[in-house]
């Protein structure tokens, strides 16, 4: 991919990849997370 | 020097003295917590922003692009770890960092740590180790910003330097935290748009990055490789994934970083900030090393790699979009340096002279006090760095292995594990700054092949189980501290009783009380 060998394909796509899918495993498991609103008056 | 050039830089640091003034305005300097942590009260986008500009200084225009000119995509290894270190920060921490700062009243993040893990050696060791270590940060940081404006501006590095300083210094002062963290906001803008116009200059300048891909095999194609030039690196298994680790991790053990945590408007701010964090990194992160490895096709004879990104602006830009450039690394390096001034100046005036030597002060005062120690600070390091003592790098070498290694298992098993206790404490920041910089010291990396980090991580982490677990019986968790991490866990808002401060105090005094009275 873009004339790169494929380990450097796995470090500069794959890498950033798996960032993307943390972040959206992180939304995930917090979607229980009440909305702001009702948690604002929790400071 | 380039009138439109200066006229960018100009507006840049009339725009940061404004937000200054704006924060102070807003009641960054009329309280404690105000001017430390900005009353609490800072979004999510600022809060990803902060904690990304503060953790990315001058190196990703400078060191990041020179390690791309030279060694091609094995420099993508050190952006690798780095551009979740953010979201990894904020899922492991935000929530219950935040949360539980604010039910033990801790306004530094060293202050935090004696009130989890109760015992003066605890602030003492955590506060002298931050203060020295991100003292140098800060020097290394200034010196940094006055070679950058004497590079774009052509003026005498000491006429640079003065004014460099003085603008940090003048936000810092007048607004605190609250100054600190929007300016930051405003920079992380100016990096982004600087970083992304070279880039898109130099992908067209070189016909894309197929094209360029194709054209730098034709030069040397183990630059290629992720094992670098002549594949000098190949096989370092234990240097590439240690600091793809670390780099990932690391960041959560930062005095300075993980305030940010304690600063946020509310607990679950830490879901949005995660996400803008990631996503601001993804750009900022990975551009560099992949710039100084396209400047290779583009300034193949340069003399100082580290110039490489530079040089791309100078060459490929028109002179405003320069300007804008100039102003994006001024901006990554400010937004180091006044992140690490204001946490060393607190932690200074916080951590050591009102909980050592003055702990009688009404708010206001030590609302100066910290104010006057910022400023002492500022000036002895910018003094110091018209010098440039090259001593000084070396120091920051240390810097963030030892802190990280120092700090990480602490702020970690503070929100995630009911039995670290102030031994483990203790023996967690002890080992963990020892193997660090005797690693770094003694070169063990390259006896090893594993990097001094990580070293110190793992060695500062299993101190820390042991210690703990070997004196549970003699120093339990106290039931006030497990009462707070429990409700840490809990997704609703602070119950009446644990919202005030003085409670979590009251109810560590009572302990304390109750302790000598039965020994007595």
């Amino acid at each position: 991919m873009f004339g790169l060998p494929v380990s450097t394909t796995w470090l500069v796509i794959g890498v950033p990849v798996f960032w993307v899918l943390y972040t959206l495993g992180f939304l995930w498991v917090t979607r229980g997370w009440p909305g702001i609103k009702r948690s604002e008056s929790g400071r | 020097m380039n009138s439109t050039v200066l006229l960018f830089l100009a507006l840049y640091f009339i725009g940061m003295l404004a937000v200054g003034v704006i924060s102070m305005r807003r009641g960054g300097s009329s309280s404690m917590e105000g001017y430390y942590l900005s009353g609490r009260n800072v979004g999510p986008l600022v809060t990803a922003m902060t904690m990304q500009s503060t953790s990315m200084s001058g190196y990703m225009f400078l060191g990041a692009g020179s390690l791309g000119y030279t060694q091609g995509y094995y420099g993508f290894w050190y952006a690798a770890g780095d551009i979740g270190g953010g979201v990894v920060n904020l899922s492991v921490l935000g929530r219950r960092m935040r949360k539980l700062s604010q039910i033990m009243g801790a306004l530094t993040s060293i202050e935090y740590l004696e009130k989890r893990y109760p015992s003066k050696w605890v602030r003492l060791i955590a506060a002298v180790l931050s203060v020295s270590l991100l003292g140098a940060y800060v020097l290394a940081q200034f010196i940094a910003g006055g070679k950058g404006l004497e590079l774009v501006t052509g003026l005498p590095y000491e006429v640079a330097l003065a004014i460099a300083v003085s603008v940090i210094l003048a936000y810092t002062l007048m607004g605190g935290y609250g100054a600190v963290a929007y300016t930051d906001l405003l920079q992380s803008f100016v990096m982004i748009i600087g970083i992304v116009w070279i880039l898109v200059a130099t992908l067209q300048e070189v016909g894309g990055l197929t094209a360029a891909n194709h054209a730098i095999a034709s030069i040397d194609p183990t630059l290629l490789s992720i094992w670098g030039k002549d594949l000098v690196h190949e096989g370092q298994w234990g240097i590439v994934l240690g600091a793809l680790l670390i780099f990932s991790i690391g960041y959560m053990g930062w005095p300075h970083v993980v305030t940010r945590h304690m600063a946020m408007r509310n607990p679950f701010h830490a879901r949005r900030a995660g996400v803008y964090s990631t996503l601001w990194n993804l750009v900022f992160v990975s551009a560099p090393y992949i710039l100084g490895t396209l400047a290779i096709l583009v300034l193949p004879d340069l003399d100082d790699p580290e110039q490489a990104i530079f040089a791309l602006a100078q060459n490929l830009l028109p002179a405003a979009v320069v300007g804008i450039v100039m102003a994006a690394i001024m901006a990554a390096i400010m937004s180091t340096a006044d992140s690490i001034l204001l946490q060393t100046g607190s932690i200074a005036a916080r951590d050591l002279y009102e909980r050592f030597v003055n702990p009688d002060m009404e708010e206001k005062q030590m609302v100066r006090v910290s104010q006057l120690i910022v400023l002492l600070l500022g000036i002895a390091c910018g003094i110091v760095a018209a010098f440039e003592p090259p001593a000084i790098f070396s120091i920051v070498v240390f810097t963030t292995s030892v802190l990280g290694s120092a700090f990480l298992p602490a702020y970690v098993a503070a929100v995630w594990w009911r039995k670290a206790n102030t031994p483990g404490a203790l023996a967690s920041m002890i080992v963990g700054s020892l193997v660090a910089f005797f690693w770094q010291y003694l070169a063990l990396d390259g006896v090893t092949g594993l990097h001094p980090m990580l070293a110190g991580v793992v060695l500062s982490s299993l101190a820390m189980v042991v210690a703990s677990l070997l004196t549970q019986a003699s120093h339990p968790v106290s039931e006030h501290i497990l009462k707070a991490m429990e409700e840490t866990a809990e997704l609703r808002p602070l119950p009446r009783p644990l919202k005030a401060q003085q409670s979590f105090e009251m109810a560590h005094e009572a302990l304390t009380l109750k302790l000598s009275e039965r020994t007595a």
